[in-house]
């Protein structure tokens, strides 16, 4: 991507009814960051993805993916891949993993076209690449908490986007998964791929050199390289109320 | 063999077995994303709230089903409007306003007289009063919507499986989502016409729900659903020629049979829970 900033946030207003989730968000994000969104539970992190996800508009202001309005018909285009927090799914829907893999080429593939050999082909790679392949076939139901968060992070990966956003993709998995799901954020650094990580869990900061924070409740309270974000002011303002790991606030300075 | 094709010397029982299984086709393939949507209520909820479509074709002297179809698309994609611009569940919004269909359809029917053959049609199926005119409408009506469903296959099952995503992916959510009501509407009206309206949610459901007891493969979801449904449709035809029974409960009465001999034959009694309606967290 040519465009200097991945992600541009404008005087973001959103509100939930009368209730304020975003609070004027001015942020450029620029293209190739990976990027960690921290944040007390309620801070508007979700929110924040969802938003540039194209799921929910502002009440003014606005936000641009690489210098356009995410809309409908551009993001058929251009994906934007998306790995929502783990919810649990349609237990019994009879689809495979495999196929809820090859759901992510939709929109490259556009309307009237099905899946040619390459993009069987990628969606094997993917597969391989979180460690999945062996249960290509299985229903998506039959699968533990984790390995249906694998499959919906392969799904995101077979878009093909030049931005991922992941909601709390560690959340409920045990470390190994945790890791390896830190390792593919590394992974898809080094390919250029932006990346927004929103996690509560100060500890996967411990995991993973995120190469920007951002510090949200609400508002921004702080955005910047990690030695200069996590101080110890920075994240008493930002869990203000909230404890967190005391060990952590050495760490990152 | 005589005993298959003696009845089909009457052109109305050819017409009967073109049209039911063309309608246990339809109605099975609609079914399968009802059942995959947990949309179940919504095909009950249309058929009697298309009672006012068919009672006001019959004021209007016109094709009872033609405008029954035009009533029951428009009443879906109103359900679908409402439960999206208030704050409805989509249960709530199919309650009130398929009640207040049905209603405006019984105040019509009560001031008029409606001839008591043509409401025990409409209530129970007359497969057999098929005419050339409907014929066409049931043919015309399956051919569309099976070029809809294979043309926007992927979109469809990316839907069905994840309105959020396909969202984010960039399909049209809501087009999809007012299509799908649409798609529904037009398959239950239609239906009316074998297994009347009461039944109608037999011929939706139920073959969809035997299915779904044998495979968790969506492709053979839908074959298999589409074989049942033909299967229950031409059975229960011939049933209701010999036995001199409405079409309507001999259709749904094979169906019935097939997911009980499903039921108990598949290895696979978790899905019994979603075929008898339960929602999963």
């Amino acid at each position: 991507m040519s465009e200097p900033f991945a992600v541009e946030f404008d005087r973001f207003n959103l509100n939930y009814g009368d209730h304020e989730v975003l609070k004027n968000i001015n942020l450029a994000i620029p293209s190739g960051t990976c990027l960690g969104i921290i944040g007390p539970n309620g801070s508007g992190k979700t929110s924040l993805l969802r938003s540039i996800a194209g799921l929910i508009q502002p009440v003014s202001g606005e936000v641009k993916v690489f210098g356009h309005v995410p809309s409908r018909s551009w993001r058929h285009r251009q994906p934007i891949g998306y790995v929502p927090q783990w919810k649990s799914i349609d237990q019994e829907f009879p689809i495979s993993v495999y196929e809820v893999v090859m759901l992510g080429r939709t929109g490259r593939l556009g309307f009237f076209h099905s899946p040619k050999t390459e993009d069987h082909a990628l969606v094997e790679r993917i597969l391989v690449r979180v460690n999945m392949l062996e249960l290509a076939a299985r229903p998506i139901g039959q699968l533990s908490g984790g390995q249906q968060q694998r499959v919906f992070i392969a799904r995101a990966l077979a878009q093909e986007a030049n931005l991922l956003l992941f909601d709390e993709p560690g959340t409920g998995l045990d470390i190994p998964t945790q890791e390896s799901i830190y390792r593919l954020l590394e992974e898809l650094h080094e390919d250029g791929i932006t990346t927004l990580t929103a996690t509560h869990d100060l500890m996967a900061l411990e995991f993973h050199h995120f190469d920007r924070i951002l510090c949200l409740n609400k508002h921004i309270i702080a955005f910047g390289p990690p030695e200069e974000v996590l101080t110890p002011d920075i994240l008493a303002k930002t869990f203000s109320g909230v404890p967190w790991p005391t060990k952590l606030v050495g760490h990152g300075a | 063999m005589d005993f298959l094709l003696a009845p089909l010397q009457f052109p109305f029982m050819q017409r009967a077995l073109l049209g039911t299984v063309s309608i246990g086709i339809l109605a099975a393939l609609i079914g399968t994303f009802v059942v995959l949507r947990r949309l179940a209520f919504i095909g009950e909820g249309l058929a009697h709230g298309s009672l006012a479509g068919l009672a006001l074709g019959y004021v209007l002297h016109w094709d009872l089903y033609l405008v029954g179809n035009i009533y029951t698309v428009a009443l879906a994609l109103f359900i679908g409007y409402l439960h999206e611009k208030s704050k409805v569940s989509l249960d709530t919004a199919i309650g009130i306003l398929f009640s207040t269909s049905m209603a405006i359809g019984i105040a019509i029917i009560s001031n008029l007289k409606f001839y008591t053959k043509d409401l025990t049609g409409y209530l129970f199926g007359s497969v057999l009063a098929i005419t050339p005119f409907d014929l066409n409408i049931i043919l015309g009506a399956t051919v569309l919507i099976l070029v809809i469903l294979t043309f926007f296959y992927k979109e469809f099952v990316f839907y069905a499986f994840d309105p959020e995503m396909a969202e984010v992916v960039g399909l049209p959510r809501t087009v999809l989502h007012y299509s799908m009501l649409a798609m529904i509407a037009i398959t239950v009206v239609i239906a009316t016409q074998t297994v009347g309206v009461i039944l109608v949610t037999a011929l939706l459901v139920i073959p969809a729900a035997s299915a779904l007891q044998w495979t968790r493969s969506l492709k053979v979801l839908l074959s298999l659903s589409v074989g049942f449904g033909v299967t229950s449709a031409v059975v229960g035809l011939y049933l209701s020629y010999y036995l001199n029974i409405a079409s309507g409960a001999s259709i749904a009465l094979t169906a019935a049979t097939i997911f009980l001999m499903s039921f108990l034959f598949s290895s696979n009694p978790i899905n019994v829970r979603r075929s008898l309606g339960f929602k999963e967290k």
